[in-house]
């Protein structure tokens, strides 16, 4: 599902240059659930942002779905970015002023469903995140668990291939944060395949396989590919 | 550099497609969602979207008002059918090829010639003559309904030909054939006649010509440059005046308003030219030696705008208030659009995490701007809704100040309504556009990060757009004071005559001239009335006359003339005007009456005779080979109004009964200080003894002369009034921005009093960025202004110390905006220096 070669990201500033991702080289299959750790400024974000087509990288290859994307503009990631990839933020990245049903609702917006399908595709969704009683709620009227469950909600409602989750329960109390591991660990025993950014050594023994990341780069004795589980 | 250009092409052509998208690319997020959205977000900062809201519509409504008076000014006279084919003639009189002024007015004989001498150019030539008087007496014998026309006019019968009049009765080809009939307007016939069918009727002119009435027509529209309520033909004038006939002949006497309707395509600068090789042996009989009469056509829908010539039949309007008109409702509008984008784009960096998400969601950049575009556009037409509502609710103020009833219905329904949503998309695409690009245009991880959320981007801009704004209200705030003391200064001015305690008296063509003696002598009767006298007319006012007079030094070959005054005894006790040298006009002299004159200073510096005492003793000379003796030279006084130089004059009396029916149009009456009261009845009574025909009418002197000078005053006080608009507007502007930049600088400020920063402190922290941009913005419109005003007053003869008011109203300028800025941000400072440090950086 994603191939990257060499993958190098380098931002520029008037007087410095950080590479960020040096001559990377991953794989990863479909089904799998890889977890991404690693310190600080280690490049886990950035890696995450290009894997979600977010960015673009400044050197390498990034293969998505069989598709060379590096030079893709911003239109062809986000036609290519949609309904294929959702994506789970620590901070949960609700938009503020919608509830929690128009949320979830937004990527069938853009994906140019027809409302009624749309509306039971959210219904679903919801359901499955135990969030129905909470559909007409805004994000400031609900708990950090809540809110990340509805977060989930929107990553799922398009029934993408890839889900990336950076940090998914950084700002949660640990009962939250199992909970919404759970859901993620369910999701991928139905097929999707997760990518998550994660700090927590207690998440990450959720994951099929950890990857430690260090300057930019795999950890010495890391396997870039490994097959099966 | 290769690179460069093509990087910058294909920048460009970027703009250019996600500009194309946001017309024409669909929308997959539908228009509720949009404006769901864009309503939370307005309800979560109401504040904001007031100020936003008020200040687009305010602008909209100003501009709206503004476009509709400038439409009805471009509407005049264009109801006629065939506007544009008709041409006024017009006159001007050349001394050594030197025009001194233009008049509206021509001789009787020249549509004779016209048509004789250019049939194949011209179609049909229609005059209106007015018996040069300011109004006439009109009565029904029947209840003894008398009132003063002052909208009276014989005229040729092709008058319904040319002009598109509505006649309600009456056939057009009929109704001014036979002498003695008149054609009166609805109005005048409800006056005269209430419910009855007025066709078949009687009225009186000056209670002696009985006038029929043949036909009625509607009220001329609004938008004429004059509006006629009763018409008959020059065969009515020909049974009035005996000597029609010699006066009408006559080439060096210009009394009526000639209009052409000419051929199609006729090439008019030739037609010009034709016209004046066809008059040019008439006028020589008439002006020899230096002088010469040039013709001129103007067209038809020019008159209104023209700003006016001598002798115009009501005043017109000029180019130039279309022209400051249009430029204060562009300020304005671009003021409330820079209103909005400020606003707007200050308000989109909370949005970001949106647009992040958004992006992260799928949307493409064209999709986010269309989204934003939409807002606005439902934003703009929410406000142009309630700019519509203010417009509605202010037009009668505007109407008032103006002076002006504003028609927008001749435009048509239809046209008003696509005119109006053309103007509300070009404002939303103005407003939109640069928020929309701007929120489309972040990066959606550093977005959904916050790093734009500091609001920092842009703030260049927004400062730059501020600075604009100052400008702006400067421009118009300097501006707008200038014309006030401009203007105070013409009607503060002394005119070197009395215009308080003078009462006038219309007399020309009224039974009571006749009996002027008996009316003077019983008017000073009564304790009252301190001085009465008589003149061709007010003095001060924008009429006058030149004849042609030679001073005993004049060249043989010369044939000068200068402003002359018929007036009576007395004029100079009345108008309270000092003689230098000599004595007044005097009944012990009999000779005075046939050969005394009175000059003025200025006359004795035009014509180098040294000094007054030398003057008096001097003789002119007149065409006729009469001779006046100077008797006396008065001190100066500005007998035309200030729009004129002060000039040479001569004043005289009429020598027999006929000279003063001829030349004598007003009775000038000093009165008392006190209650005027007592002098108008005793006026009154005495009138009504002499003259049963015509309604005993006056005016005071001095609301007369500040008539003259109403249209700059109404332009002042609109002008006035936008400015003060655009300063609301600008402060609302500045308030939003100054609520922002508390809200962005939050930590800042909260840093910077945990280490010691004072409430002062705070105060200058917030405010040191407008003062700064406020002197700038003035020093920008200061050269501005200076290039404006100088060239607006160079008009003027006398004006204002363009340096020392300029230095005065800047500062003054500069002050008031320092003191509303500073007052606006003290509001959002406050805030900020109350604010408690420890709870803002834990929020952080």
């Amino acid at each position: 599902m994603i191939r990257a070669k060499q993958l190098t990201k380098v931002y520029r500033t008037e007087e410095i240059e950080t590479t960020a991702l040096n001559r990377l080289d991953l794989v990863v299959d479909e089904g799998e659930f890889v977890a991404i750790m690693g310190p600080s400024g280690c490049g886990k974000s950035t890696l995450l942002n290009i894997m979600g087509l977010l960015d673009s990288p400044t050197d390498g290859e990034y293969i998505f779905l069989n598709q060379e994307t590096s030079d893709f503009s911003e239109r062809d990631r986000a036609k290519l970015r949609m309904g294929n990839i959702g994506f789970i933020f620590q901070n949960f990245n609700l938009i503020d002023e919608l509830t929690v049903f128009e949320n979830v609702e937004l990527p069938l917006e853009y994906l140019g469903m027809k409302p009624k399908k749309s509306k039971e595709k959210v219904e679903q969704a919801l359901e499955h995140m135990g969030m129905t009683a909470r559909r007409n709620h805004f994000p400031n009227q609900l708990s950090g668990g809540q809110q990340q469950r509805a977060a989930i909600a929107r990553a799922v409602v398009t029934e993408p291939k890839l889900i990336l989750a950076d940090e998914p329960t950084g700002n949660l109390d640990s009962g939250h944060g199992t909970e919404v591991m759970e859901l993620l660990s369910a999701l991928n025993s139905r097929g999707t395949t997760i990518v998550m950014v994660t700090h927590s050594p207690v998440d990450a023994e959720f994951a099929d396989r950890i990857i430690h990341l260090k300057d930019g780069m795999i950890a010495e004795g890391e396997p870039v590919y490994q097959t099966g589980t | 550099m290769f690179n460069f250009v093509t990087h910058k092409v294909a920048g460009t052509l970027d703009r250019v497609k996600v500009t194309l998208g946001i017309i024409m690319g669909s929308v997959r997020v539908n228009l509720y969602s949009i404006l769901k959205i864009a309503f939370r977000n307005w309800r979560k900062k109401p504040l904001f979207s007031v100020i936003n809201l008020t200040g687009l519509a305010v602008g909209i409504a100003s501009c709206l008002l503004i476009g509709l008076f400038i439409l009805d000014e471009l509407a005049y006279d264009k109801h006629h059918s065939n506007e544009d084919r008709i041409y006024r003639v017009t006159q001007s009189l050349l001394n050594n090829g030197e025009a001194d002024g233009r008049a509206a007015t021509t001789p009787f004989p020249l549509k004779q010639t016209v048509e004789t001498e250019l049939a194949g150019y011209v179609e049909s030539v229609v005059r209106f003559f007015d018996m040069e008087s300011e109004s006439v007496s009109i009565k029904n014998p029947d209840n003894d309904i008398i009132i003063r026309q002052d909208k009276f006019f014989f005229t040729d019968p092709e008058v319904f030909d040319v002009f598109d009049i509505h006649l309600l009765r009456g056939n057009p080809s009929q109704v001014l054939t036979e002498p003695n009939s008149v054609v009166i307007t609805e109005q005048v016939a409800s006056v005269y006649f209430g419910e009855e069918d007025p066709i078949g009727k009687t009225l009186h002119f000056e209670g002696r010509i009985a006038l029929t009435i043949s036909g009625l027509m509607k009220e001329w529209p609004d938008q004429s440059h004059f509006k006629a309520d009763f018409l008959t033909s020059f065969e009515t004038l020909r049974r009035i005046w005996g000597n029609y006939d010699q006066l009408s002949d006559r080439w060096r006497w210009n009394p009526v308003w000639t209009y052409l309707m000419v051929e199609p395509n006729v090439d008019i600068i030739q037609l010009e030219e034709n016209i004046r090789e066809a008059t040019r042996p008439y006028y020589e009989e008439y002006f020899t030696g230096a002088e010469s009469v040039d013709l001129a056509l103007q067209p038809l829908s020019g008159i209104w705008l023209s700003g006016g010539f001598e002798s115009e039949i009501e005043p017109v309007s000029s180019e130039l208030n279309l022209y400051i008109f249009g430029i204060v409702a562009i300020f304005i509008l671009v003021l409330a659009c820079i209103n909005f984008i400020n606003l707007s784009t200050a308000a989109a960096m909370g949005r970001s995490k949106e647009v992040g998400v958004r992006k992260v969601l799928g949307a493409d950049r064209g999709e986010l701007a269309r989204q934003f575009m939409t807002e606005s556009l439902f934003f703009t037409f929410l406000a142009f809704a309630l700019g519509l509502i203010i417009s509605w609710l202010a037009m009668p103020y505007f109407e008032l100040f103006t002076g002006r009833s504003i028609e927008p219905g001749h435009m048509g329904f239809g046209d008003l309504t696509i005119l109006l949503t053309v103007f509300a998309i070009v404002i939303a695409l103005l407003a939109g556009f640069y928020p929309s690009a701007v929120l489309s245009s972040f990066n959606p991880i550093d977005s959904l990060r916050g790093r734009h959320s500091k609001g920092r981007k842009g703030a260049n801009i927004r400062k730059g757009l501020v600075l604009a704004q100052f400008s702006i209200t400067s421009v118009l705030l300097i501006g707008t004071t200038l014309v006030y003391f401009q203007h105070k200064h013409l009607q503060e001015k002394d005119l070197g005559f009395e215009t308080e305690q003078v009462l006038a008296v219309p007399v020309y063509l009224t039974s009571a001239i006749w009996s002027y003696d008996e009316l003077k002598q019983r008017a000073l009767e009564h304790s009252s009335i301190q001085f009465v006298s008589g003149a061709q007319t007010i003095l001060g006012s924008s009429e006058f006359w030149k004849y042609d007079l030679s001073p005993d030094d004049a060249g043989a070959d010369e044939t000068p003339s200068f402003n002359k005054l018929f007036v009576m005894h007395d004029i100079l006790e009345v108008m309270d005007i000092e003689i230098v040298a000599g004595r007044d006009f005097s009944r012990e002299f009999s000779t005075d009456e046939a050969q005394a004159i009175l000059i003025n200073e200025a006359m004795v510096n035009y014509l180098n005779w040294g000094n007054a005492e030398n003057s008096v003793g001097r003789t002119f000379r007149n065409s006729n080979g009469g001779e006046f003796t100077v008797v006396g030279v008065t001190e100066d006084f500005n007998h035309t109004y200030l729009r004129r130089e002060l000039e040479p004059l001569i004043l005289e009396l009429p020598a027999t009964q006929n000279q003063i029916l001829a030349n004598i149009s007003y009775l000038l009456v000093r009165i008392a200080p006190g209650n005027p009261r007592d002098a108008i009845t005793h006026l009154q009574s005495i009138w009504t003894d002499l003259d049963q025909t015509h309604p005993f009418d006056y005016f005071f002197l001095d609301d007369r002369l500040n008539q003259l000078y109403e249209p700059e005053q109404r332009v002042a006080s609109v002008m006035g009034v936008f400015a003060f608009i655009a300063i609301f507007v600008g402060s609302l502007g500045l308030l939003g921005l100054a609520s922002f930049s508390v809200a962005v600088r939050e930590k800042e400020v909260a840093v910077r009093k945990a280490l010691g920063l004072t409430a002062p402190g705070v105060f200058y922290l917030l405010s040191k960025d407008y003062v700064w941009l406020i002197i700038l913005a003035h020093v920008i419109a200061l050269p501005v202004i200076y290039i404006a005003a100088s060239n607006w007053l160079s008009d003027f003869p006398y004006r204002i110390d363009l340096i020392f008011y300029l230095t005065f109203t800047f500062l003054m300028s500069l002050l008031l905006s320092l003191l509303i800025s500073i007052g606006t941000i003290s509001t959002q400072a406050v805030k900020a220096a109350l604010l408690d440090p420890a709870r803002a950086l834990k929020n952080e």
